[in-house]
């Protein structure tokens, strides 16, 4: 799917709108949910945050080996405000977690 | 010259709605108050509900008829809408400390003094129209020009998620050819008086003789040919300088129409009296100046202002004037949709006394307000009320002072 919306967007073609339309059709056939999730968190002597553990829904741990990227980015795929987005490491792979300031709540996004 | 960006986030409250439920996105949106009490007039719109001929301000059943069974409707959520607004404007802050909120969703932004280190107006406002984008996931309008006058204007010209430099070069293209009433400040009555001495467009303002516009206008005639021709020179606020309070006012959307004097006179009492316990919190004791606001069911608005014969915090002064300005300036061709009331020029420091004043009356005056406000302060602010209000029961339940509202400050604010 990924390798399809990369063709379109760099056919640079007079049929773009058609393909847009295309590409929303499919992107809603790939339906993501939204998963809250326990973290765990580490605060340091300033007072700053950060993961370091995420428990799964079914009560398994995972451990976060390191924090690759954080900045403040919407969910990419479902619906949330003022979110902060986290690319971290899970046992060797990348994995993105999100967390709400509004709600003080932390989620992942799931293909369903 | 100055470099000022103004910056305006699209759709609003509509656009937060489906950041938060991006299912509802490819589907008309209206955003409105709370149905049940019958605020539900639009307070914003999505592309798609905009272009289904859906405008700020309908009824939200006109809204059902235009776009048909479709239509999602969301209640509005003022608390998140803030947060947005706070976190935009924290992008905002990374280019400059002058920042002046018009409104919950429009910026102001003199960013002079920082155009050389992120090279040049247009330049910032490409980072910043990205970084909303990318941080919040919202697009906004942003205009780039020497004065606010014309970087609102930019702003409004290409929308979404787009932005407009208006520059000493091509201003008489692109500004001069926009209809008059697109200029800030130019509403119903006054495109009414400009069109019948033949001033169509911005262009014809800017080249009409400022007195004929004074002999016009008044004072605002030259305010309009300034603003017409780019000269305008009133500052951006400075962040800290909002903080300062400059006027107090309240402003209520009431459940039903009120169609006549009477129902207006009360509800002013209801919120002259939020205002002035309002005041007395904010430690402000007296203010010389009331200011009204008047919309009517077709959303024209009326206002007027006038001083008090002497400075006061008492309610039933600044309602009766409140009410005074009202029949002076609506014509009562419609029924009242809304009313607002706000108070402006604080007396601070010693005051003269009034040498006919009452002051027994005063002290006993100030000595019941600060009884009702303890009162308040312990069972809320529906405890107790002026009897005037027990005519309409509905009424009295509405709680003025703990509902938030949102208005934009005043343009001419801190120029007087």
């Amino acid at each position: 799917m990924k390798m399809f919306n990369y063709c379109i967007l760099n056919s640079g073609c007079l049929f773009q709108p058609l393909f847009f339309i295309l590409e929303r059709i499919l992107s809603i056939m790939d339906y993501y949910e939204k998963v809250y999730i326990t973290v765990y968190l580490k605060t340091d002597t300033d007072g700053r945050s950060k993961p370091v553990c995420i428990e799964w829904t079914n009560g398994k741990r995972f451990l976060i080996d390191k924090i690759i990227d954080e900045r403040n980015a919407p969910p990419e795929h479902t619906g949330a405000i003022l979110t902060r987005k986290f690319k971290v490491q899970i046992n060797g792979q990348e994995k993105i977690i999100y967390y709400e300031t509004q709600t003080n709540k932390w989620f992942v996004e799931r293909l369903s | 010259m100055r470099t000022i960006l103004h910056s305006d986030l699209n759709n609003f409250y509509a656009s937060v709605e489906c950041l938060r439920n991006p299912e509802i996105r490819d589907k008309p949106v209206i955003v409105v108050g709370s149905k049940e009490d019958r605020h539900g007039i639009v307070l914003a719109k999505n592309m798609i509900a905009k272009i289904a001929g859906v405008k700020t301000g309908d009824v939200y059943w006109e809204a059902r008829q235009k776009c048909g069974k479709e239509l999602i409707e969301v209640q509005a959520d003022f608390s998140s809408y803030i947060a947005v607004s706070k976190a935009v404007r924290k992008i905002y802050e990374n280019y400059t400390v002058r920042i002046e909120a018009y409104g919950i969703d429009e910026c102001w932004l003199d960013v002079t003094s920082s155009v050389k280190l992120f090279g040049g107006g247009l330049a910032i406002a490409e980072e910043i129209r990205e970084r909303i984008k990318n941080e919040i996931g919202l697009t906004v309008s942003i205009g780039v020009s020497w004065n606010k006058i014309f970087a609102k204007l930019g702003s409004d010209m290409k929308k979404p998620d787009a932005i407009t430099e208006i520059t000493p070069e091509n201003y008489k293209q692109k500004v001069w050819t926009l209809s008059v009433e697109d200029l800030l400040y130019v509403g119903n009555a006054t495109k009414k008086k400009l069109n019948r001495i033949g001033i169509k467009t911005i262009g014809d303002l800017a080249q009409t003789e400022e007195e004929r516009l004074c002999a016009l206008l008044g004072k605002w005639g030259s305010y309009l040919h300034s603003f017409a021709n780019g000269t305008e020179q009133s500052p951006v606020l400075l962040v800290g300088e909002e903080e300062n309070i400059k006027s107090i006012g309240n402003s209520l959307t009431v459940y039903r129409d009120l169609v006549n004097d009477d129902d207006v006179e009360m509800v002013l009492l209801l919120l002259a009296d939020s205002v002035a316990s309002r005041m007395r919190e904010a430690g402000l004791n007296k203010a010389r100046t009331v200011a009204l606001y008047a919309r009517s069911s077709k959303l024209y608005g009326y206002q007027k202002q006038g001083k008090l014969s002497h400075p006061t915090g008492n309610m039933h002064d600044i309602a009766k004037l409140a009410f005074k300005l009202f029949k002076e300036v609506y014509p009562w061709e419609e029924y009242v949709r809304g009313v607002g009331i706000s108070v402006t020029d604080f007396v601070t420091g010693s005051e003269q006394l009034d040498m006919f004043g009452d002051l027994i009356k005063d002290e006993r005056q100030q000595r019941l307000d600060k009884a009702i406000d303890g009162l308040r302060k312990k069972y809320g602010n529906g405890i107790i009320t002026t009897a005037t209000v027990l005519k309409d029961p509905k009424l009295k339940e509405l709680d003025i002072k703990g509902e938030h509202t949102i208005h934009p400050y005043s343009f001419f604010r801190n120029n007087k």
